[in-house]
């Protein structure tokens, strides 16, 4: 499966997105954690975005993800 | 214990009703501690206790303590109305982003002016406490949590944005 999101250590925010996301049409809903991003059509999860990410991600995996591109859409 | 509110209004009460025409408001003013008589004279009959100075101290003592109670929920009162007012007054008058909500917003080709409209627009429609920002505004699908960075009421940061179901 392929993975890309990013980190933001100044927001503390990590996002994940997986497979299938689409960026026209990704809806999103609160939870605990933060965002739950679901496909409209199935509501299956393609994307989650992570509030306070250091004190719910392993470090390691926060260290892999790159910081967010500013001024590129990625 | 009394909330804030209860004192101011029981203090008010008395501060309006007896204190401030009081020998007592002459030690607020900075005047003299009033001497205690034990032969004060009175214009209406009383009880004898009531000539007594060990009475009349605590009498006296109860007053102070009563307008010191007015004087403190009074700043209290006044603390939490401007606190009240510079929550819901101020505006911001510009936006910044975190580089999270701006790559976000460019990835979902959200318009930044169209955050930054609703933002500055609808300030007075957001609610509290998103858990990723102070503050939460809802526009239509879109939903914007932002906060004021370091304190600056004049200006909103963006910190995560999404497109609600």
């Amino acid at each position: 499966m392929k993975i890309d999101g990013h980190y933001d250590e100044t927001s503390d925010i990590a996002w994940l997105r997986f497979e299938d996301y689409h960026r026209a049409t990704v809806v999103a809903e609160e939870t605990e954690f933060g965002l739950r991003e679901l496909d409209p059509s199935d509501k299956h999860v393609v994307g989650l975005e992570y509030w306070r990410a250091s004190e719910r991600l392993p470090g390691d995996l926060l260290r892999m993800l790159p910081s967010p591109p500013v001024g590129v859409a990625g | 214990m009394r909330s804030s509110h209860e004192a101011r209004d029981a203090g008010r009460s008395f501060f309006n009703a007896e204190l401030w025409h009081s020998p007592e408001a002459r030690l607020l003013n900075g005047d003299d501690y009033p001497p205690l008589r034990a032969d004060a004279p009175s214009e209406s009959p009383v009880s004898a206790a009531e000539h007594c100075p060990w009475v009349q101290r605590q009498q006296t003592i109860g007053r102070h303590r009563s307008a010191i109670d007015l004087l403190v929920a009074d700043a209290l009162f006044v603390r939490e109305w401007l606190e009240d007012q510079r929550v819901t007054t101020r505006a911001p008058t510009i936006v910044v982003w975190t580089d999270h909500a701006l790559a976000k917003a460019q990835l979902l080709g959200i318009g930044l002016a169209d955050v930054e409209d609703a933002v500055l627009a609808d300030h007075e429609k957001r609610t509290r406490n998103t858990g990723a920002a102070d503050w939460l505004l809802r526009s239509g699908r879109l939903a914007i949590a932002y906060n004021y960075p370091d304190d600056d009421y004049l200006a909103a940061r963006v910190v995560t944005l999404w497109r609600q179901r």
